[in-house]
């Protein structure tokens, strides 16, 4: 396994002002991701596993400390640098698939690309690919409302990985699906990452996903309080 | 996915609700429309309505627009007959010229001594034939036809306004419907006439026995070009309501050779206006340019005038109904902000999870900012369409449906015409500003969308 590091959070602190009470969400938080890994964050509810990745994903700010991906530290960009940085490297699995109920399978799989600026010929080749390997290409057509859980999910599988990103944060992907579709899912996923090599992060509660995790890192109101290291045969 | 087909499909996520703005929007274009159409015909009828009358331009000596109406004598133009020849013999304006022809403007006192009734008159000399081809002008097709020229080319007399018929207890003798002579006569007041002046009504007196009988006849009182009274004796061969009270209390028209008479007696005959009456008004600016350098070259003492220049109503009713048209499209405006504004607001509302996603996985602020704002050009571009569809079948329908009405330079019943779609730029415009108007107030919520913090919008489910 691969063991450089590509995004670290370090030291990271994030508060949030709920009137005038301070609530802590992350303290003093320090995380790396190593590439071509599963890292898994996990803990109770409440205890700040979407706000590390939040952090990671460059689409909230710390208020101490600071996160950096590929060497590029977030707090150095501006909000459209940072923008056009989440768009080449970092792709995003949501809980609730957050796919665009009025772009069919297909279109929503392609619209990373057309943001990354690919033309056409590229594109189709892309998304016809990932849509292969996700087993929905006969969906391609079809929109979302039209589809399972299980093959929404997979279709924000295949948005996420069509771009090639440097690391996927999926946030909760398995919580919202039963237990079979959630183990295929998961399976899917592990696939996909030794084909293509993907880095993933993500936050979960689901046994089945952690067994696959490369670390876990476990938090307890915004404190870390346990990194398990899985030593995987090369 | 091209982002506009994107925010097509957006655009009727919630199909009630854009239908509703859609309607909105292509109403407020609808009344636009058809209000703009009748403003336009409006204009096209006072236009008409001038330009049957007095042409699109005037030619006067330097001075007689201002000060002539006190002495017009004073500001007259000698030798206008070559001035004429002169213009028809250029090949722009001739192509351009429907109708130049010299015009005398007199003024003084009418007297129906018979009747022992007078009244100061404003007069004109003119070339009926000329007027007669003059009232057939009819370029916007909107007009109906005018009623004729009361005089025939060859004609031994003149008309007067209804008004001065009254006045002078001639409705008897030119049989005019709904018109009543004065009730009696004002008590005898011959003996105040100037003995000069009685010289010369005797004069006349004498002379009229050789002419043929007319219905009526009223004696002219003049300032000769001499500074001398002078009196003809005009025999009046109808009356015709003029659009104006103060005018159709007033006027007198006759051929040009019995006013020149009045003024001029023996001596040159002279005229204080040339009448020139184009095609088409769109010309008119360039006509008089062309005429204001061909008047330079002859270095001729004479100055150019359109009709938006010497016929001040116009300038007004066009000012007064372009303030109610703005007034109304400030007002439909308004209407279509909200309309825009509500829906998108509720758009962003429902959509701060999609939003938040796209922005997640690397769609710019600007990239959402255009959207919400396409998507308020699209509901735009369809309500101006729509609308600007339905006015022409209105249009269509109300052109057909024979409705007439008065416009207020007028005396007889027109067509109501609505005339919006001939000339393109004015339904294009209100398209258009439609269209404008949408973009710029979905700007707000798409600003609002755009600047959302992706966290908090992610949390909305
Ligand atoms: N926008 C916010 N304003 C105030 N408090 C917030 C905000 N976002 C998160 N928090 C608080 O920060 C803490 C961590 O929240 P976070 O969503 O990261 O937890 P989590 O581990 O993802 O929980 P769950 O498993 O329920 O998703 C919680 O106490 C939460 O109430
Ligand atoms: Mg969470």
């Amino acid at each position: 396994m691969n063991t450089k590091t590509v995004a670290r959070l370090r030291d990271v602190s994030k508060h949030y002002l709920l009137g005038s009470v301070q609530v802590t969400a992350l303290s003093a938080l320090n995380l790396e991701v190593k590439a071509g890994a599963f890292t898994f964050v996990t803990g109770p509810s409440g205890s700040g596993k979407t706000t590390a990745l939040n952090l990671l994903g460059a689409i909230d700010k710390p208020s101490q400390g600071s996160v950096d991906m590929l060497g590029q530290r977030f707090d150095e960009l501006s909000d459209t640098q940072l923008t056009d940085f989440r768009c080449r490297h970092i792709a995003y699995i949501f809980q609730n698939f957050n796919l665009i109920p009025v772009l069919n399978v297909y279109e929503n799989v392609e619209y990373p690309l057309h943001l990354m600026g690919l033309p056409k010929a590229a594109r189709q080749e892309r998304v016809t690919d990932v849509l292969d390997a996700v087993g929905l290409y006969d969906r391609a057509q079809h929109k979302p409302n039209e589809l399972s859980g299980g093959q929404r999910q997979r279709v924000a599988i295949a948005r996420a990985l069509v771009k090639q990103p440097t690391v996927v944060l999926a946030d909760e992907p398995t919580a919202n699906l039963d237990s079979q579709t959630s183990r295929d899912v998961t399976a899917l996923m592990q696939q996909m990452q030794r084909k293509f090599n993907t880095t993933f992060v993500f936050s979960s509660h689901d046994p089945d996903l952690i067994a696959m995790a490369d670390e876990v890192y476990h938090l307890v109101d915004g404190q870390l309080t346990d990194i398990k290291r899985q030593e995987v045969p090369q | 996915m091209n982002i506009a087909l994107f925010a097509a499909r957006s655009t009727f996520r919630n199909k009630r609700r854009s239908i509703i703005t859609l309607i909105t929007v292509s109403i407020g274009t609808l009344a636009l429309c058809l209000f703009g159409g009748f403003v336009n015909t409006v204009y096209q009828g006072i236009e008409t309505g001038i330009v049957r009358t007095s042409g699109q331009i005037h030619l006067y000596r330097e001075g007689f627009f201002e000060y002539g109406a006190g002495r017009a004598t004073d500001y007259d133009i000698a030798d206008y007959q070559r001035i004429v020849d002169t213009l028809q013999g250029d090949d722009r304006l001739a192509k351009r010229i429907a109708v130049i022809t010299p015009t005398l403007s007199i003024g003084g006192i009418a007297g129906n001594y018979a009747e022992n009734s007078s009244q100061t008159f404003v007069g004109v000399g003119l070339n009926p034939a000329d007027h007669a081809r003059m009232r057939m002008w009819n370029d916007y097709g909107t007009s109906g036809e005018s009623s004729a020229f009361p005089l025939p080319a060859d004609a031994q007399g003149g008309f007067i306004g209804t008004g001065l018929a009254k006045i002078l207890n001639l409705c008897d003798e030119l049989n005019i419907a709904g018109c009543t002579d004065a009730p009696t006569p004002v008590p005898d007041n011959t003996g105040a006439i100037d003995p000069e002046i009685a010289d010369l009504q005797l004069e006349v007196d004498a002379s009229a026995q050789s002419l043929p009988r007319f219905p009526a006849t009223i004696d002219l009182l003049g300032a000769a070009a001499s500074g001398a009274p002078n009196i003809i004796r005009l025999p009046v061969l109808s009356a015709q309501a003029q659009a104006q009270k103060a005018v159709d209390d007033r006027f007198v028209a006759m051929p040009l050779p019995m006013a020149q008479q009045l003024v001029y007696g023996q001596d040159e005959q002279r005229v204080t206006t040339l009448i020139i009456q184009l095609h088409h008004t769109t010309d008119m600016e360039d006509t008089v340019a062309h005429l204001r350098t061909l008047i330079d070259a002859q270095a001729w003492p004479l100055e150019v005038k359109g009709f938006t220049d010497f016929n001040v109503t116009y300038s007004r009713i066009t000012a007064m109904f372009s303030t109610i048209f703005g007034f109304i499209s400030v007002v439909i405006a308004i209407v279509v902000v909200f309309t825009i504004v509500n829906n998108l607001s509720m758009s962003v509302m429902e959509r701060f999870n999609e939003i938040g996603t796209l922005r997640s996985i690397g769609s710019r602020r600007s990239v959402i900012r255009e959207q919400f704002v396409l998507e308020g050009i699209i509901l735009g571009v369809l309500g101006a369409a729509l609308g600007l569809s339905l006015g022409m079948i209105v249009e269509t329908l109300v052109n057909l449906s024979g409705f007439s009405w008065t416009p207020p330079s007028n005396t007889i019943p027109q067509p109501l015409m609505l005339n919006l779609y001939a000339n393109p730029i004015m339904p294009l415009g209100i398209g258009l500003g439609m269209i404008i108007v949408t973009a710029l107030s979905s700007l707000p919520p798409a600003n609002r969308a755009a600047r959302m913090p992706i966290v908090d919008a992610l949390r909305h489910h």
